[in-house]
């Protein structure tokens, strides 16, 4: 209801022509009861202000402008390459095209090139290798210095070998005078029976006396090992203070003995005489056994 | 909003804010350090205003500055009378616009923000509302009165005076 207290907001309304047509009837039975009121809208809509010339003349300074440091971050990323969509639609929005591209070149530009030669030379430290190699590589090193030592342990604790010709031999040499009255054809020598592995070489020449080499080979080992345990040497072979009697008339013999080697093998029972082992047990049969030939031979002298 | 729309609303709204502003406080230089406050407030907020709410918020940014300006200054008393500053223009003015702009010189601060929203900006009792912080009806009125008083004073500008 329109009264005289609320009646401008209505005033506004019709004065605007968006008052409702139920309210416009009732104004205008408001304005007839009240006349005063009347002359006062009246003329209303004459009151309307024009917008005036005045200008803000500051305007750009209140401008945003692209700082250097936005132009060179959205220039720097260009030249990267990791410009983003949203990016580049700003700088599009922001900067000029010339500008920014001029900015990218001039960042691309100054982009840095890495220098091939400059490497770095430790990458086999660096390198994690499996499991695997890693151990054999570790203890390679190790078995091979074990390897080593063992090699050069034997090295120097070997035994010295030498040749069959180097063992220690007695050579009987049997000096034969001149045999004027044995035919050459018919002249023969034989070795003497002393051993199976006696050699005897017999050198016959007519004209000088026939001299009987016997060689006997005797292995040092045998002759120093009975030394050491104090065993009695005993040789198969006629000793030089035996006398060897020749087959044939008008020969003799001299005996010479040549020095044994050096020991170059080590003792292998101190107390061989007085042990009951194997080895005193072998060594006694031999001893058996020269006997039984020396006696055999002794035999065969007295047959002669 | 971003920057380039911010910029748009330079060219687009300062003027208006400035006349605006102008109008009501009659002071080149303090129209434009408030225009200038209002739009460094507005670069501020710039990320969370859209662009077509950048007037409005522009208009009631500069409004309340300058209200806080004027009471700051406590340069006349109540702000309701700051239309009393200017200083009345000789009579002898010829065209209806310089009467209505002598006349609005003489109206209360809010009647004359609610008057010249309506007539400069074409804002609706709604916009008004809202950037004046007063209701609708309360707006109606006072642009009726301020209408009123504008009307008499073309009438009868002596007597007004």
């Amino acid at each position: 209801m329109i009264t005289r207290d609320n009646y401008e907001i209505y005033f506004m309304d019709y004065l605007d022509g968006v008052l409702p047509d139920e309210y416009e009837a009732e104004l205008r039975a408001f304005l007839l009861v009240h006349p005063d009121l009347r002359e006062l809208l009246e003329g209303m809509n004459e009151v309307r202000l024009q917008p005036g010339e005045e200008v803000f003349k500051r305007k750009e300074r209140l401008k945003q402008q692209v700082n250097g440091k936005e132009l060179a971050y959205y220039a720097i990323a260009e030249a990267e390459g990791i410009i983003t969509d949203e990016e580049r639609q700003w700088v599009e929005e922001n900067v000029g095209k010339d500008e920014f591209e001029r900015e990218t070149k001039a960042f691309k530009a100054v982009r840095m090139k890495p220098e091939s030669g400059c490497v770095f030379e430790g990458k086999d430290v660096l390198r994690r290798r499996p499991a695997v190699i890693v151990f054999m590589k570790r203890y390679a090193g190790v078995a091979a210095v074990v390897l080593f030592a063992v090699v050069l342990v034997m090295f120097l604790t070997r035994e010295k070998e030498f040749p069959v010709y180097d063992l220690p031999q007695q050579t009987v040499k049997a000096e034969v005078p001149s045999l004027q009255n044995v035919p050459v054809k018919e002249m023969m020598v034989e070795p003497a029976e002393v051993q199976k592995k006696e050699k005897t070489q017999v050198v016959v020449a007519r004209d000088v006396a026939v001299e009987v080499v016997a060689k006997r080979m005797e292995p040092v080992s045998l002759i120093e090992g009975k030394k050491k345990v104090g065993v009695v040497a005993e040789i198969l072979a006629p000793r030089p203070d035996e006398r060897l009697v020749s087959p044939y008339e008008g020969v003799s013999f001299r005996v010479e003995t040549e020095e044994p080697r050096t020991r170059s093998f080590r003792i292998i029972a101190p107390d061989l005489e007085s042990s009951n082992n194997i080895l005193s047990s072998i060594v006694n049969a031999g001893r058996n056994v020269v006997n039984h030939l020396r006696s055999r031979d002794t035999k065969d002298e007295d047959n002669l | 909003m971003n920057r380039v729309e911010y910029n748009r609303t330079v060219d687009a709204f300062s003027d208006d804010v400035y006349r605006f502003i102008y109008k009501m406080c009659r002071s080149k230089e303090m129209a434009e350090d408030i225009v200038q406050d209002s739009y460094m407030k507005l670069w501020e907020d710039v990320s969370q205003i859209d662009y077509g709410k950048a007037k409005a918020f522009l208009f009631s940014t500069s409004y309340h500055r300058m209200i806080d300006v004027l009471r700051r200054e406590n340069k006349y008393g109540d702000i309701e009378a700051v239309g009393d500053r200017v200083e009345v223009a000789s009579p002898g003015y010829t065209g209806l616009q310089e009467v209505l702009e002598f006349a609005l010189a003489k109206l209360p601060s809010i009647q004359k923000t609610v008057v010249l929203l309506r007539d400069y900006e074409a804002y609706s009792y709604h916009e008004i509302a809202e950037i004046t912080g007063l209701n609708e009806s309360q707006v109606k009125v006072y642009i009726f009165r301020a209408r009123a008083f504008m009307k008499e004073f073309i009438r009868r500008p002596d007597v007004v005076v």
